[in-house]
């Protein structure tokens, strides 16, 4: 605690020496088994018999730190007054001998690179900077959030990434994009209307981000079906289970791959 | 008689109808509608205006935002432990490396084997686990065995209480959250048990203040008793302390109620066990003839330790209250007035010492820190509690501290050996090798910035 600050608790409270309790408040809530043995005779309360401590009022008696502090402080106020004149910091910081506060500019030396650091910066230049986060894992995190609460659902895929490393015994990164490029659809089949009565339906491919936004969702979808109170289980046991080859978004994607090849006449090439 | 049934609305919200009974009006007194055979009725759902589409119900109930029981249960699993990698042939135990460090004591200084990722051995374990020294978050289910790092500070504690025992030397853990409080207590016992001590350990010591168990008040010790705590803190005693309790003699004869205990047939691990003879009222005095059993034996020292002690002496009032509703301060009771008398000293044992480790999940109140001297006296905190200054006056404190860059690198190559090291981090070294130091120095050293948890928690739970 600074001395400042101190004083300033000290100085309007000057009669805290005498009425200072030493005991903390607790919050007021009964216990179930309160009243047990309620008969017995009452025990003595706590702020009895307190065995004696040696916090004497010197302590306490801050009157010679209080003078010390004012005394400093006039001595500032008549440093920085300047003989009765306002305060200017130009004038009044001057150092003795002289009226005003000179401040030289420093000569502006242009430095040179050398070969040896324009060498490094041309090898820097050609290096990509890494991206700060993983483009499918953050793509995938922005389709689990729901309400804005990002991290929350950060929170959700490190710990179903974490279960699959603590029973695959494996890179659970490269896991998930594998369980994801496999799982992934290739082709859809798109309902298109030529403005008549006539509708038809054609095949489209699906680009990469796509595909995997497909899979993540029946991932989603079909882990939400399972028991595990916990949401980062539920995501984890599923893509255990992907990865293992047994999860029902393979059998969508073989259904949707199905369709295309039903309607695969209409493709216009 | 009237019957009801009951609507439940869409949202779940159960009304009453008025009652239904077919071909009859409301409250007539034909015995015609009684003699025939009643309606059936059955729980009524209202079903969906037309053009809404109802609310569709998970199938799984949820838990509740921001528990994290049920991960914590599924992730502490046996099923997952047992696919871990051993490392048992890799390690040595704890209790061997301290051993070894403490007789050549020219040698506790040198810092050139230390920091040194251990185990422990197989009977120490198994006594941690009845005490309950592994906590839910401490990452264990990363390997087979319980891995450890040694760290200086428990070589200290260690030196301090088996050079002073008969001193009974008071030592206080503390440190940032995750910095390792929890393991070097359980280092400490480990070693203890290793050097056949009896641990005396109290568990859950929030639970000893926040009204969790019954009391009654003892009109002889004008203290309150809570007889489910007593039987709980003996389970834990007789089973962490059963081969060297049963080897003490009873140097008295007891009696409770029915139950009988003589020295000839009895050793002090019977007492413990409280058989169900013993009556609940009772169990006090039985706990102040195991303490004066403990006191008389000279054969094993005796060591209190305490984790989350900080817990226990946050406020100097504890949840129960007495029949005028004052608040009952932790002195009155007796299991804490135990503890705190043998930390003060006016409970001796022929050798031991206290051992206590504070919880970052409750602070530190600032009479604890006034009272083991990590802090000036404030002359205007009115929370200062004058009572328990007097018990933790000689309580040493030692602080663990950060880990140093030496450290992490140890942990590092340790991740990196066991295969818990992401790909996407290893490809950071130039070369086909990969470069651990790089490693440490420009990820691990400072996305954990030398605090272990947060070093485990960069290398498994963040890939982003």
């Amino acid at each position: 605690m600074s001395y400042l600050s101190m004083a300033l608790r000290v100085l309007p409270r000057r009669s805290l020496q005498k009425t200072a309790t030493p005991f903390v408040t607790r919050r007021l809530w009964l216990p179930s088994a309160c009243r047990y043995n309620s008969s017995a005779a009452p025990a003595t309360t706590i702020n009895n018999n307190q065995p004696p401590l040696d916090i004497t009022d010197k302590d306490i008696d801050l009157t010679e730190d209080v003078d010390e502090w004012l005394s400093a402080i006039q001595q500032l106020r008549g440093e920085f007054s300047n003989n009765g004149k306002t305060f200017n910091p130009e004038t009044s910081l001057a150092p003795p001998g002289e009226n005003n506060v000179y401040i030289e500019l420093m000569e502006q030396t242009q430095s040179k690179p050398t070969a040896a650091q324009i060498a490094e910066a041309t090898t820097l230049r050609a290096k990509e900077v890494p991206k700060k986060n993983d483009e499918l894992l953050e793509h995938c995190v922005n389709l689990m959030m729901r309400h804005g609460k990002k991290a929350r659902a950060e929170k959700f895929m490190a710990r179903a990434l974490y279960l699959m490393k603590l029973k695959l015994r494996i890179d659970p990164v490269v896991a998930f994009k594998d369980i994801l490029e496999r799982m992934s659809p290739l082709m859809i089949v798109k309902n298109f209307k030529n403005g008549t009565a006539k509708s038809t339906n054609i095949p489209v491919p699906l680009g990469r981000r796509q595909r995997l936004r497909i899979a993540f969702g029946w991932i989603l979808t079909r882990a939400s079906e399972r028991p595990a109170k916990d949401f980062s289980v539920r995501l984890g046991e599923e893509l255990i289970a992907a990865y293992n080859g047994d999860s029902k978004g393979f059998e969508y994607r073989a259904e949707m791959h199905k369709d295309a090849i039903q309607y695969r006449s209409y493709i216009k090439l | 008689m009237l019957r009801h049934a009951l609507l439940r609305s869409s949202q779940g919200v159960a009304r009453l109808q008025a009652p239904v009974v077919s071909g009859a009006s409301l409250f007539h007194t034909s015995s015609a509608t009684y003699s025939a055979p009643m309606p059936k009725f059955g729980l009524a759902r209202r079903k969906t205006p037309k053009g809404q589409k109802g609310q569709k119900k998970s199938k799984v109930s949820k838990g509740t935002p921001g528990n994290n029981d049920s991960f914590m249960e599924y992730v502490r699993d046996k099923s997952i432990s047992l696919k871990a990698p051993s490392l048992a042939s890799d390690l040595e135990n704890i209790e061997e490396i301290v051993q070894a460090r403490l007789t050549a004591d020219n040698k506790l200084e040198n810092k050139d084997t230390l920091p040194q990722l251990t185990k422990y051995s197989d009977d120490s374990l198994k006594r941690l686990h009845h005490i309950g020294a592994f906590q839910k978050a401490q990452y264990h289910e990363l390997f087979r065995e319980k891995v450890s790092l040694l760290r200086q500070e428990t070589l200290k504690i260690c030196n301090k209480l088996t050079e002073s025992a008969s001193k009974s030397p008071k030592i206080v853990i503390t440190g940032e959250s995750g910095i390792g409080k929890s393991t070097a207590l359980a280092q400490v016992q480990s070693y203890l048990m290793s050097k056949d001590s009896i641990i005396f350990h109290l568990p859950n010591v929030k639970t000893i203040v926040d009204g969790t168990y019954e009391f009654n008040l003892n009109s002889s010790t004008n203290l309150y008793d809570q007889p489910g705590l007593i039987k709980k803190v003996f389970i834990k005693l007789s089973k962490s302390n059963k081969e060297l309790l049963s080897s003490i003699k009873l140097s008295d004869n007891y009696t409770y109620g029915t139950a009988r205990f003589s020295p000839e047939n009895h050793s002090l691990h019977d007492l413990v066990m409280l058989p169900a003879k013993v009556p609940k009222n009772l169990y006090s005095s039985v706990f102040n003839d195991v303490v004066k059993e403990l006191q008389k034996q000279d054969k094993y020292s005796v060591y209190l330790t305490i984790d989350e002690f900080n817990s226990l002496v946050e406020h100097s009032g504890s949840a129960y209250r007495d029949i005028d509703y004052n608040v009952i301060g932790i002195d009155k009771l007796s299991m804490v007035k135990f503890a705190l008398d043998w930390i003060k000293g006016a409970i001796a044992f022929p050798r031991g010492g206290v051992v206590l480790a504070n919880s970052s999940n409750y602070q530190e109140s600032s009479t604890f820190k006034f009272a083991v001297g990590m802090e000036p006296l404030n002359p205007f905190d009115e929370t200062l509690d004058k009572s328990l200054v007097s018990y933790l006056k000689d309580v040493e404190v030692v602080k663990l501290e950060k880990l140093s860059r030496e450290e992490i690198g140890e942990l590092t190559q340790w991740q990196l050996n066991n295969g818990l090291i992401i790909s996407q981090d290893i490809s950071m070294s130039e070369d086909g090798e990969v470069d651990v130091q790089k490693l440490v120095n420009e990820k691990y050293f400072l996305s954990s910035n030398g605090n272990p948890r947060e070093f485990i928690k960069s290398c498994n739970l963040l890939y982003y």
